[in-house]
Protein backbone atom coordinates (compact mmCIF):
# COMPACT_ATOMS: atom_id res chain seq x y z
CA UNK A 1 0.00 0.00 0.00
CA UNK A 2 2.67 2.72 1.11
CA UNK A 3 4.65 1.70 -2.26
CA UNK A 4 1.42 2.37 -4.36
CA UNK A 5 1.01 5.50 -2.48
CA UNK A 6 4.36 6.28 -3.61
CA UNK A 7 4.40 5.78 -7.03
CA UNK A 8 1.29 7.61 -7.28
CA UNK A 9 3.25 10.48 -5.63
CA UNK A 10 6.01 10.37 -8.11
CA UNK A 11 3.52 9.99 -10.87
CA UNK A 12 2.38 13.27 -9.79
CA UNK A 13 5.17 15.16 -9.81
CA UNK A 14 4.90 17.67 -12.42
CA UNK A 15 7.57 19.25 -14.03
CA UNK A 16 7.38 22.57 -16.23
CA UNK A 17 10.67 23.25 -17.00
CA UNK A 18 11.66 24.29 -21.14
CA UNK A 19 14.29 21.24 -22.11
CA UNK A 20 17.51 23.40 -23.07
CA UNK A 21 19.23 21.99 -25.96
CA UNK A 22 21.40 19.00 -24.94
CA UNK A 23 25.46 19.74 -25.20
CA UNK A 24 26.52 17.99 -28.48
CA UNK A 25 23.32 18.85 -30.38
CA UNK A 26 23.99 20.91 -33.86
CA UNK A 27 22.97 24.42 -33.48
CA UNK A 28 18.82 24.95 -34.40
CA UNK A 29 17.09 27.45 -35.93
CA UNK A 30 20.17 28.87 -38.20
CA UNK A 31 18.64 30.30 -40.87
CA UNK A 32 15.84 32.54 -39.38
CA UNK A 33 16.59 36.01 -40.26
CA UNK A 34 17.46 38.47 -37.44
CA UNK A 35 17.30 42.19 -37.57
CA UNK A 36 20.70 43.43 -35.58
CA UNK A 37 20.48 46.96 -33.90
CA UNK A 38 22.94 47.77 -37.03
CA UNK A 39 20.10 47.90 -39.29
CA UNK A 40 21.15 44.61 -40.71
CA UNK A 41 20.16 41.36 -41.13
CA UNK A 42 21.88 37.66 -39.95
CA UNK A 43 21.01 34.33 -39.90
CA UNK A 44 22.95 32.22 -37.22
CA UNK A 45 24.56 30.57 -40.06
CA UNK A 46 25.47 34.21 -41.18
CA UNK A 47 27.44 35.22 -37.96
CA UNK A 48 29.03 31.39 -37.28
CA UNK A 49 33.14 31.90 -37.99
CA UNK A 50 35.54 29.30 -38.05
CA UNK A 51 35.66 28.26 -34.92
CA UNK A 52 32.24 28.65 -33.70
CA UNK A 53 29.55 30.65 -32.34
CA UNK A 54 28.87 31.75 -28.90
CA UNK A 55 25.10 32.77 -28.98
CA UNK A 56 23.80 34.79 -25.64
CA UNK A 57 19.90 35.18 -24.89
CA UNK A 58 19.79 38.94 -23.65
CA UNK A 59 17.40 41.88 -23.22
CA UNK A 60 17.56 45.57 -22.14
CA UNK A 61 15.87 45.63 -18.73
CA UNK A 62 17.21 42.23 -16.79
CA UNK A 63 19.32 43.48 -13.61
CA UNK A 64 21.26 40.58 -14.13
CA UNK A 65 22.14 41.59 -17.54
CA UNK A 66 22.41 44.76 -16.74
CA UNK A 67 25.16 43.55 -14.27
CA UNK A 68 26.60 41.00 -16.30
CA UNK A 69 26.89 42.90 -19.10
CA UNK A 70 30.08 44.64 -18.48
CA UNK A 71 31.49 41.61 -19.28
CA UNK A 72 29.87 41.56 -23.25
CA UNK A 73 32.71 43.55 -25.25
CA UNK A 74 35.45 41.84 -23.44
CA UNK A 75 34.14 38.43 -24.01
CA UNK A 76 32.88 39.49 -27.72
CA UNK A 77 36.75 40.83 -28.20
CA UNK A 78 38.25 37.54 -27.21
CA UNK A 79 36.01 35.54 -29.15
CA UNK A 80 36.93 38.00 -32.28
CA UNK A 81 40.52 37.38 -31.48
CA UNK A 82 39.80 33.34 -31.81
CA UNK A 83 37.10 33.41 -34.97
CA UNK A 84 34.25 32.62 -32.79
CA UNK A 85 31.48 34.71 -33.48
CA UNK A 86 29.12 36.62 -30.81
CA UNK A 87 26.01 37.17 -31.22
CA UNK A 88 23.45 38.29 -28.36
CA UNK A 89 19.91 37.71 -29.21
CA UNK A 90 16.81 39.42 -27.85
CA UNK A 91 13.67 36.69 -27.54
CA UNK A 92 11.65 38.91 -25.47
CA UNK A 93 9.00 38.85 -27.71
CA UNK A 94 5.61 39.46 -25.10
CA UNK A 95 8.12 43.35 -24.95
CA UNK A 96 8.75 43.95 -28.16
CA UNK A 97 6.60 46.08 -28.20
CA UNK A 98 7.86 48.12 -25.06
CA UNK A 99 11.17 48.18 -22.89
CA UNK A 100 12.72 45.14 -25.63
CA UNK A 101 11.35 47.32 -28.65
CA UNK A 102 13.91 47.20 -31.57
CA UNK A 103 14.01 51.20 -30.65
CA UNK A 104 15.05 50.54 -27.49
CA UNK A 105 17.72 47.99 -28.40
CA UNK A 106 19.49 50.37 -30.49
CA UNK A 107 19.39 52.75 -28.24
CA UNK A 108 20.55 50.27 -25.06
CA UNK A 109 23.14 49.01 -27.69
CA UNK A 110 24.41 52.57 -27.78
CA UNK A 111 24.46 53.12 -24.68
CA UNK A 112 26.76 50.88 -23.24
CA UNK A 113 28.50 50.51 -26.70
CA UNK A 114 27.95 47.05 -27.84
CA UNK A 115 30.88 46.01 -30.14
CA UNK A 116 28.47 43.06 -31.82
CA UNK A 117 25.58 42.31 -33.37
CA UNK A 118 22.49 42.46 -31.24
CA UNK A 119 19.13 40.84 -32.79
CA UNK A 120 15.65 40.67 -32.62
CA UNK A 121 14.19 36.74 -32.05
CA UNK A 122 10.88 38.19 -33.44
CA UNK A 123 8.72 35.17 -32.64
CA UNK A 124 11.02 33.70 -30.47
CA UNK A 125 12.10 31.06 -32.37
CA UNK A 126 15.28 30.49 -31.81
CA UNK A 127 14.56 30.74 -27.41
CA UNK A 128 11.96 28.23 -28.18
CA UNK A 129 14.59 26.11 -29.95
CA UNK A 130 17.68 26.43 -27.31
CA UNK A 131 15.16 25.72 -24.80
CA UNK A 132 16.68 29.23 -23.28
CA UNK A 133 14.39 29.97 -20.02
CA UNK A 134 16.69 33.34 -19.38
CA UNK A 135 18.87 36.23 -19.36
CA UNK A 136 21.61 36.11 -19.87
CA UNK A 137 21.23 32.42 -20.84
CA UNK A 138 24.85 31.50 -22.47
CA UNK A 139 25.57 28.76 -25.71
CA UNK A 140 28.92 28.14 -27.40
CA UNK A 141 29.13 26.27 -30.20
CA UNK A 142 32.21 24.72 -31.58
CA UNK A 143 33.38 24.61 -35.09
CA UNK A 144 31.89 21.58 -35.85
CA UNK A 145 28.29 23.49 -34.81
CA UNK A 146 27.55 21.46 -32.27
CA UNK A 147 26.63 22.67 -28.62
CA UNK A 148 29.91 22.80 -26.35
CA UNK A 149 29.02 25.15 -23.17
CA UNK A 150 25.54 26.07 -21.86
CA UNK A 151 24.80 27.80 -18.86
CA UNK A 152 26.46 31.48 -17.20
CA UNK A 153 28.82 33.82 -18.13
CA UNK A 154 30.31 33.52 -14.77
CA UNK A 155 29.76 32.88 -10.49
CA UNK A 156 29.46 36.66 -10.08
CA UNK A 157 27.08 39.05 -11.77
CA UNK A 158 27.51 42.00 -9.23
CA UNK A 159 31.36 42.41 -9.48
CA UNK A 160 33.46 41.01 -12.35
CA UNK A 161 36.32 41.92 -10.35
CA UNK A 162 35.17 39.24 -7.69
CA UNK A 163 35.05 36.41 -9.91
CA UNK A 164 36.10 33.54 -9.02
CA UNK A 165 35.22 31.03 -11.97
CA UNK A 166 35.16 32.31 -15.34
CA UNK A 167 32.97 29.68 -16.97
CA UNK A 168 31.94 30.94 -20.62
CA UNK A 169 36.05 32.70 -21.02
CA UNK A 170 37.56 29.27 -20.29
CA UNK A 171 35.20 27.33 -22.63
CA UNK A 172 35.93 30.01 -25.77
CA UNK A 173 39.77 29.80 -24.56
CA UNK A 174 39.10 26.20 -25.25
CA UNK A 175 37.18 25.82 -27.76
CA UNK A 176 39.65 28.32 -29.38
CA UNK A 177 42.60 25.68 -28.96
CA UNK A 178 40.76 22.54 -29.91
CA UNK A 179 40.36 21.58 -25.77
CA UNK A 180 38.21 19.80 -23.99
CA UNK A 181 36.34 22.09 -22.17
CA UNK A 182 36.21 21.19 -18.13
CA UNK A 183 32.95 22.68 -16.87
CA UNK A 184 30.74 22.72 -19.82
CA UNK A 185 27.39 23.37 -17.64
CA UNK A 186 26.12 25.99 -15.44
CA UNK A 187 23.61 27.40 -13.82
CA UNK A 188 22.85 31.17 -12.42
CA UNK A 189 19.62 33.15 -11.13
CA UNK A 190 18.18 35.10 -14.47
CA UNK A 191 14.90 36.61 -15.84
CA UNK A 192 12.88 34.83 -17.45
CA UNK A 193 12.27 35.08 -21.42
CA UNK A 194 9.09 36.70 -21.68
CA UNK A 195 7.49 34.74 -24.70
CA UNK B 1 2.01 30.74 8.02
CA UNK B 2 5.09 29.61 9.70
CA UNK B 3 5.43 32.50 12.13
CA UNK B 4 8.69 34.44 13.90
CA UNK B 5 10.60 31.40 14.98
CA UNK B 6 14.59 32.53 13.61
CA UNK B 7 16.14 35.72 13.99
CA UNK B 8 16.54 37.79 10.96
CA UNK B 9 15.08 41.10 9.98
CA UNK B 10 11.89 41.53 11.24
CA UNK B 11 9.58 44.34 10.72
CA UNK B 12 6.30 44.90 12.21
CA UNK B 13 5.49 40.81 11.82
CA UNK B 14 7.49 40.15 9.06
CA UNK B 15 10.69 38.38 9.08
CA UNK B 16 12.65 38.26 5.62
CA UNK B 17 15.93 35.96 7.40
CA UNK B 18 18.75 35.50 5.31
CA UNK B 19 19.79 32.30 4.54
CA UNK B 20 21.30 29.61 1.95
CA UNK B 21 19.26 27.12 -0.01
CA UNK B 22 20.35 24.59 1.99
CA UNK B 23 19.63 25.92 5.59
CA UNK B 24 16.21 26.54 4.08
CA UNK B 25 15.05 23.36 3.09
CA UNK B 26 16.11 22.44 6.47
CA UNK B 27 14.04 24.94 8.33
CA UNK B 28 10.80 24.00 6.39
CA UNK B 29 11.08 20.59 6.83
CA UNK B 30 11.35 20.74 11.01
CA UNK B 31 8.89 23.64 11.09
CA UNK B 32 6.25 22.46 8.95
CA UNK B 33 2.56 22.88 10.21
CA UNK B 34 0.67 21.95 6.81
CA UNK B 35 0.30 19.23 4.26
CA UNK B 36 1.81 21.40 1.56
CA UNK B 37 4.18 24.12 1.24
CA UNK B 38 4.39 25.93 -1.66
CA UNK B 39 7.36 28.08 -1.89
CA UNK B 40 7.51 31.25 -4.61
CA UNK B 41 10.86 32.37 -5.50
CA UNK B 42 10.99 35.59 -6.99
CA UNK B 43 12.61 39.08 -7.13
CA UNK B 44 11.44 42.60 -6.59
CA UNK B 45 13.01 43.40 -9.80
CA UNK B 46 10.93 40.66 -11.55
CA UNK B 47 8.36 42.01 -13.75
CA UNK B 48 6.55 38.38 -13.86
CA UNK B 49 7.25 37.94 -10.08
CA UNK B 50 5.55 41.08 -9.20
CA UNK B 51 2.45 40.14 -11.61
CA UNK B 52 1.65 37.16 -10.00
CA UNK B 53 2.65 37.61 -6.79
CA UNK B 54 -1.17 39.47 -5.73
CA UNK B 55 -2.74 35.73 -6.41
CA UNK B 56 0.08 33.99 -4.97
CA UNK B 57 -0.38 35.95 -1.91
CA UNK B 58 -4.44 35.31 -1.83
CA UNK B 59 -3.95 31.52 -2.13
CA UNK B 60 -3.57 31.67 1.80
CA UNK B 61 -6.77 32.86 2.49
CA UNK B 62 -8.32 30.03 0.39
CA UNK B 63 -7.10 27.35 1.75
CA UNK B 64 -7.12 26.15 5.39
CA UNK B 65 -3.58 26.70 7.12
CA UNK B 66 -3.81 23.00 7.47
CA UNK B 67 -3.35 22.53 4.26
CA UNK B 68 -1.25 24.93 2.76
CA UNK B 69 1.56 27.48 3.78
CA UNK B 70 3.11 29.84 1.34
CA UNK B 71 6.71 31.06 1.66
CA UNK B 72 8.20 33.80 -0.37
CA UNK B 73 11.71 33.63 -1.27
CA UNK B 74 13.26 36.75 -2.27
CA UNK B 75 16.63 37.11 -4.61
CA UNK B 76 17.17 40.36 -4.19
CA UNK B 77 20.69 41.13 -3.17
CA UNK B 78 21.63 42.58 0.11
CA UNK B 79 21.09 46.26 -1.09
CA UNK B 80 17.39 45.56 -2.49
CA UNK B 81 16.66 44.11 1.17
CA UNK B 82 14.33 46.98 2.05
CA UNK B 83 12.64 47.30 -1.15
CA UNK B 84 11.70 43.61 -0.92
CA UNK B 85 10.45 43.89 2.98
CA UNK B 86 8.20 47.19 1.62
CA UNK B 87 6.85 45.27 -0.78
CA UNK B 88 5.79 42.57 1.40
CA UNK B 89 4.14 44.54 3.51
CA UNK B 90 2.39 46.64 0.61
CA UNK B 91 1.08 42.83 -0.28
CA UNK B 92 0.08 42.57 3.51
CA UNK B 93 2.62 39.56 3.61
CA UNK B 94 3.38 38.73 7.41
CA UNK B 95 5.39 35.91 9.85
CA UNK B 96 8.46 33.94 8.46
CA UNK B 97 9.87 34.56 5.18
CA UNK B 98 13.12 33.97 3.15
CA UNK B 99 15.98 35.98 1.33
CA UNK B 100 18.97 34.45 -0.46
CA UNK B 101 22.28 34.61 0.80
CA UNK B 102 24.52 36.69 -1.29
CA UNK B 103 26.71 34.09 -3.49
CA UNK B 104 26.60 30.56 -5.23
CA UNK B 105 24.06 31.17 -7.48
CA UNK B 106 24.50 27.55 -8.48
CA UNK B 107 24.11 25.66 -5.47
CA UNK B 108 21.24 27.77 -5.07
CA UNK B 109 19.17 26.75 -8.13
CA UNK B 110 20.56 23.01 -7.56
CA UNK B 111 19.87 22.76 -4.05
CA UNK B 112 15.89 23.68 -5.02
CA UNK B 113 15.61 21.80 -8.60
CA UNK B 114 18.33 20.17 -10.53
CA UNK B 115 15.63 21.20 -13.42
CA UNK B 116 15.51 24.68 -12.44
CA UNK B 117 17.68 26.15 -14.94
CA UNK B 118 17.79 29.65 -12.66
CA UNK B 119 15.15 31.93 -14.46
CA UNK B 120 12.55 33.42 -12.07
CA UNK B 121 9.73 33.33 -10.84
CA UNK B 122 10.41 29.53 -9.47
CA UNK B 123 7.77 27.97 -7.77
CA UNK B 124 7.56 24.37 -5.96
CA UNK B 125 5.51 22.48 -3.97
CA UNK B 126 6.45 20.18 -1.11
CA UNK B 127 4.15 17.31 -0.15
CA UNK B 128 3.60 16.10 3.34
CA UNK B 129 5.94 13.89 3.17
CA UNK B 130 8.66 16.86 2.35
CA UNK B 131 8.68 15.59 -1.32
CA UNK B 132 9.12 17.98 -3.96
CA UNK B 133 5.59 17.44 -5.57
CA UNK B 134 5.70 19.84 -8.42
CA UNK B 135 7.69 22.51 -9.74
CA UNK B 136 7.64 24.91 -12.69
CA UNK B 137 9.75 28.33 -13.75
CA UNK B 138 7.93 31.25 -14.76
CA UNK B 139 4.64 33.15 -14.51
CA UNK B 140 1.36 30.34 -14.25
CA UNK B 141 -1.85 32.02 -13.81
CA UNK B 142 -4.01 31.98 -10.83
CA UNK B 143 -6.18 28.90 -11.76
CA UNK B 144 -2.89 26.48 -12.12
CA UNK B 145 -1.69 27.53 -8.77
CA UNK B 146 -5.29 26.05 -7.74
CA UNK B 147 -5.35 23.01 -9.84
CA UNK B 148 -1.81 21.77 -9.21
CA UNK B 149 -2.50 22.73 -5.13
CA UNK B 150 -6.06 20.81 -5.22
CA UNK B 151 -4.60 17.96 -7.00
CA UNK B 152 -2.18 17.69 -4.51
CA UNK B 153 -4.51 17.97 -1.59
CA UNK B 154 -6.75 15.20 -3.50
CA UNK B 155 -4.13 12.98 -3.25
CA UNK B 156 -3.70 13.75 0.13
CA UNK B 157 -7.24 12.82 1.26
CA UNK B 158 -7.92 16.23 1.70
Amino acid sequence: MKKSIIIIILSFMTVLIARELALGKVMPKVNVSLQDVSGGLFTLEKLMDKNGLLVIFSCNTCPWVIRWQDRYNPIAKLCLENDIGFVAVNSNNSQHDGVDSYKAMVEHAQEYNYQFPYVVDKKAELAVAFGATKTPHVYLFNKHNKLVYRGAIDDNAKNADKVGESYLVNAVNAVALGEEIKVKKTKALGCSIKF
Amino acid sequence: MIFLLFCGCSDEGLELKVVSAPEFLTNISEIRTSKIILVNIWSTWCQPCIEEFPYVVGLEKKYDAKDLDVIFFSVDWDAQEQEAITFLKNHQVMGQHYRKREGDDQLFINTFSIEWTGAIPFTALYGQNGELAAQWEGKRSESYFYAKIDSLLTLYGS
